[in-house]
């Protein structure tokens, strides 16, 4: 039995990351509960800390314990999946209840309250637009790009399914393999599709409005003997977020790329957790695991071992091509059986997986009218295929019923189909499109969509707050009204005079002390000493084979050119994430520090107010800490050919005769005897490559640290930044003058800028209650 | 027997000063002597006497990422050994490089050894039949 004191009710908002817990029970369990809300009020995200809080209830409490949480469905449904599995672990049992609260469409309402701001009349609000970063900030309404990216093996019906995505059929979809180049589709507003075509060092070759699939055939197959690049612009039909910029891309299948930049940039997607790009891996139902480029598999499987939910939620697998299979010997659940077997054979495991068929789905999109006399026969065949006929016992084959969303979204595609059966809606669901768009739009939701808001709104409300203040203050200015607020900047600054030295030093201290993540460079030097270590196994076995030596050098090349694709890609992207963290604990530190400050401080309610928000402000541009300069390394490159004697001495043929072999830099190699020495090789070639693996690694970790460093310095410097701000409106005392009251007609100015202003932030926090 | 000496890089790395890669060269030699202390030391000790290479104060790292292998251990152990190159650790990386299974060495052993003998006996065949040649010459110039 749950009693009252084994209860706990948080109130969490989504898009501002205020948490707030409204029953007493912080203070029963004790600081350690609330030091966590505390850290994490406003700063993360619940589902970033949401299991550390209940590890602490669970250690401190050790009982049963119900959770009420009011909140956006969004991060009920994920608080929901952490206490489940938590139960699952533990021995103790939450249970959970929620409150769902409906915010509407918040980023619409946000570029309302932006455009409102921007065109208001109040001088206050124009200064402040100019004198702060805040016109810099909302511009960034406009820039919220998001990727998704399509990778499969030769022949999966990839083109098919992007091609169902834009809702036209422009990319060249054969039997054969036929994606020779990166496609990058972008979503605009305009009605038809225009092209550009670049080269390697994105030098224009062609442009083209209005394109067809022929043109995209052209350059394409051109693509095959250089590397081409084909940028699109059109309108992405069936995926669609509001307020997000969207990109497909369309990448050669791996084992059909013959350009190393592929390759990179393929990595690049994969292993880039900090801008969150979508993976769509398409593996064909026919030939589940025959074709699959194992690199390609190695890399995912990583990915998605060393990030774990991100990765995977990130990621996602499609079975795709299931009406090109007799249903009967092979029903959908098999056939996922043998495609999570195959995964799980190269250490990916628990991923979620969509059937689907590409073709249904493109004829259902084109809708039935629009068929032509052949197209309408295979409509008819998939409605055959897929729907379940009771009468025949036939069970169809349900992809609805195995794609990883909710019950409750299933059942909706459900009813619609019910409603009408022979509906172009109804093979759309049973196709398993409906299902991934479903996803695919959820997750742009959940995550791109709630960033953007965040790093609008938390801004947006601080300007609101700080202007309304700001010209109240202009309109108190009777006699007793003066003198007060004179009184109140006096003793800030005496207080400041008092008390900040000791606090600043202590505050700074604890900036310099901040312990920012290092493993990801801990976790590479490892990885090296493994790769490399598996080759020093065969050299220090002693005389190696020519052949062997060979293939041992080029697996050395590879380990450096996968290190150096881990540093511009994963490493990079991880770097990014520990230094942004590193930046928000310090906001987060130096708030607090200066919102204790200022309620020791005992002053006013409404100069108490107006300082936080001043602080607030004055932090905005500290997010512009991170130099745009990303974490780079050299890149490692290939030296050239050499000639070398091939004669053998009881071969007079062969006297004089030489061949060519790839040469890379410090090799001292000589070919022409049967066996190597291992110690000699490893002198002459490996000792240099490993030095440059580790060397690279070595590099960005010192940038790393620069970074640590610059982040530490401009922390403190914001701390002088706000005692100087603090300091300023103290001696404000001085400037108040009984002398330079406003009008009567100043003052009614003001006060019906002021009713449009608090209307905005009414608006405001409406959407954001 | 191999010794440091036979490692031109790291003779180079010495003499141009460059710490880091010292440490590197170092941990590869590991590999190369076996785990030999007595080998390995004299590398240090020729490393500290003409660089300004240092064996450095152990520090204690909490382990901070996943290891599952005795291989896993010692990557581990040596890439610490970059950071912190102390007495202590040098100890840690020898005591772990004993414990890795020595399997695949003894396939490679074979292996090579096999080729070798296949080797040997192509540049034997070829002896054998010149000599035979040569043997038949005389042969017939003293029977003529």
């Amino acid at each position: 039995m749950i009693g009252q004191k084994n209860y706990v009710k948080i109130k969490y908002n989504t898009y501002t990351y205020q948490v707030e817990i409204v029953n007493d029970l912080c203070n029963k369990v004790g600081s350690r509960c609330n030091d966590i809300v505390n850290a994490n009020n406003g700063t993360f995200r619940i589902g970033d800390w949401f299991e550390k809080f209940l590890k602490i209830i669970y250690e401190d409490f050790n009982d049963n314990f119900k959770i009420h949480l009011e909140s956006t469905a969004i991060d009920i449904e994920v608080v929901s999946e952490i206490i489940n599995d938590f139960n699952n672990k533990g021995k103790i049992k939450f249970s959970f209840e929620s409150k769902v609260i409906d915010c509407g469409n918040i980023l619409e309402t946000i570029k309302l309250i932006i455009d409102q701001i921007k065109s208001n009349k109040n001088v206050l609000v124009q200064e402040t637009l100019k004198k702060e970063i805040f016109n810099s900030i909302f511009d960034k309404i406009n820039e919220n790009d998001v990727s998704i990216a399509f990778l499969a093996t030769v022949s999966a019906g990839k083109s098919t399914l992007v091609n169902s995505f834009i809702g036209k059929d422009l990319l060249p979809a054969k039997a054969l393999p036929c994606t020779a180049t990166i496609c990058e589709i972008t979503n605009t507003n305009i009605d038809f599709f225009s092209g550009t075509i670049y080269d390697e060092n994105y030098k224009l070759i062609k442009e083209q409005k209005d394109i067809t699939k022929e043109f995209i055939s052209e350059y394409n197959d051109k693509a095959n003997s250089e590397f081409i690049k084909i940028h699109i612009k059109g309108k992405i039909q069936n995926l669609a977020v509001d307020g997000i910029n969207l990109t497909i891309y369309d990448t050669p299948g791996p084992n059909n790329s013959l350009n190393e930049k592929h390759w990179e940039i393929t990595n690049l997607f994969i292993k880039d957790s900090s801008k969150k790009p979508l993976i769509v891996y398409l593996i064909p139902a026919k030939n589940i695991g025959t074709k699959d480029d194992k690199s390609i598999i190695e890399v995912i499987a990583k990915e998605i071992n060393d990030k774990g939910k991100i990765a995977k939620e990130r990621i996602v697998f499609v079975l795709n091509q299931i009406d090109d299979l007799n249903t009967k010997e092979n029903p959908i659940d098999q056939l996922l059986l043998r495609c999570r077997e195959y995964l799980a054979d190269n250490d990916i495991k628990n991923v979620n997986i969509f059937p689907l068929s590409s073709k249904a789905a493109q004829l259902a999109l084109k809708g039935k009218s629009n068929l032509d006399y052949e197209e309408e026969g295979d409509f008819e065949g998939f409605q055959r295929k897929f729907f379940p006929n009771p009468e025949k016992e036939y069970l169809g084959v349900d992809t609805i019923k195995n794609a990883p969303i909710s019950e409750k979204i299933k059942n909706k595609f459900y009813e619609e189909i019910n409603k009408d059966l022979d509906s172009d809606r109804a093979l759309l669901h049973y196709s398993g499109f409906s299902a991934l768009k479903y996803y695919l739009e959820s997750y742009i939701n959940e995550n791109h969509k709630i960033t953007l808001i965040h790093n609008l709104i938390v801004p947006l409300k601080s300007f609101l707050e700080y202007v309304i203040y700001n010209n109240e203050i202009k309109l108190q200015d009777s006699d007793e009204q003066i003198k007060k607020q004179t009184q109140e900047l006096k003793k800030l600054g005496l207080f400041l005079g008092e008390n900040f030295e000791t606090k600043k030093k202590q505050l700074i201290d604890k900036i310099n002390e901040l312990n920012v993540d290092q493993t990801v460079f801990t976790k590479l030097r490892t990885d090296i000493f493994l790769s490399f270590g598996a080759i020093l196994t065969i050299l220090t076995s002693g005389k190696i084979k020519k052949e062997d030596a060979q293939t041992k050098i080029n697996e050395a090349h590879k380990i450096v050119f996968n290190t150096d694709i881990s540093l511009k890609t994963s490493i990079d992207s991880d770097c990014n994430y520990y230094l942004e963290k590193a930046v928000k604990e310090i906001n987060a530190l130096v708030i607090n520090s200066f919102n204790d400050l200022i309620k020791d401080a005992n002053l006013a309610v409404s100069l108490n107010n107006f300082l936080i928000n001043d602080i607030k402000v004055g932090m905005i541009d500290t997010k512009q800490f991170i130099s745009k300069e990303s974490i780079k390394t050299t890149k490692y490159e290939k030296v050239g050919e050499q000639e070398i004697s091939t004669s053998i001495w009881y071969k007079p043929r062969t006297w004089y005769s030489t061949k060519k072999v790839d040469i890379y830099e410090n090799v001292d190699y000589v070919v022409t005897i049967d066996y190597v020495d291992g110690q000699k090789m490893y002198d002459n070639h490996f000792s240099n490559l490993q030095a440059k693996a580790f060397n690279s690694v070595e590099d960005s970790k010192k940038k790393f640290e620069e970074e640590i460093k610059k982040i530490k310095e401009n922390g403190t410097k914001l701390v002088h930044k706000i005692e100087m701000r603090l300091k300023e409106k103290s001696n404000e005392h001085s400037k108040l003058s009984f002398n330079n009251r406003k009008t009567e007609e100043e003052k009614l100015k003001i006060v019906d800028e002021m009713k449009i202003l608090k209307s905005i932030n009414d608006q405001l926090l409406k959407t954001t209650l | 027997m191999i010794n440091y000496k036979d490692f031109k890089n790291f003779i180079r790395e010495v003499k141009d000063d460059n710490i880091f890669n010292i440490k590197i060269e170092i941990c590869s030699m590991i590999d190369f002597f076996d785990g030999d202390k007595y080998l390995v030391q004299e590398s240090i000790d020729y490393a500290r006497q003409n660089s300004n290479f240092k064996i450095e104060n152990h520090i204690d790292f909490p382990v901070d990422i996943e290891l599952s292998t005795a291989e896993d251990y010692y990557a581990y152990e040596k890439g610490l050994l970059l950071d912190n190159f102390s007495q202590e650790r040098v100890a840690k990386v020898m005591e772990l490089y004993h414990q890795l299974p020595k399997l695949e060495v003894v396939e490679e052993e074979k292996k090579v050894t096999k080729n070798n003998t296949k080797a040997i006996s192509d540049t034997q065949i070829v002896i054998a039949g010149v000599t035979i040649l040569a043997l038949a010459l005389i042969a017939y110039k003293c029977l003529k």
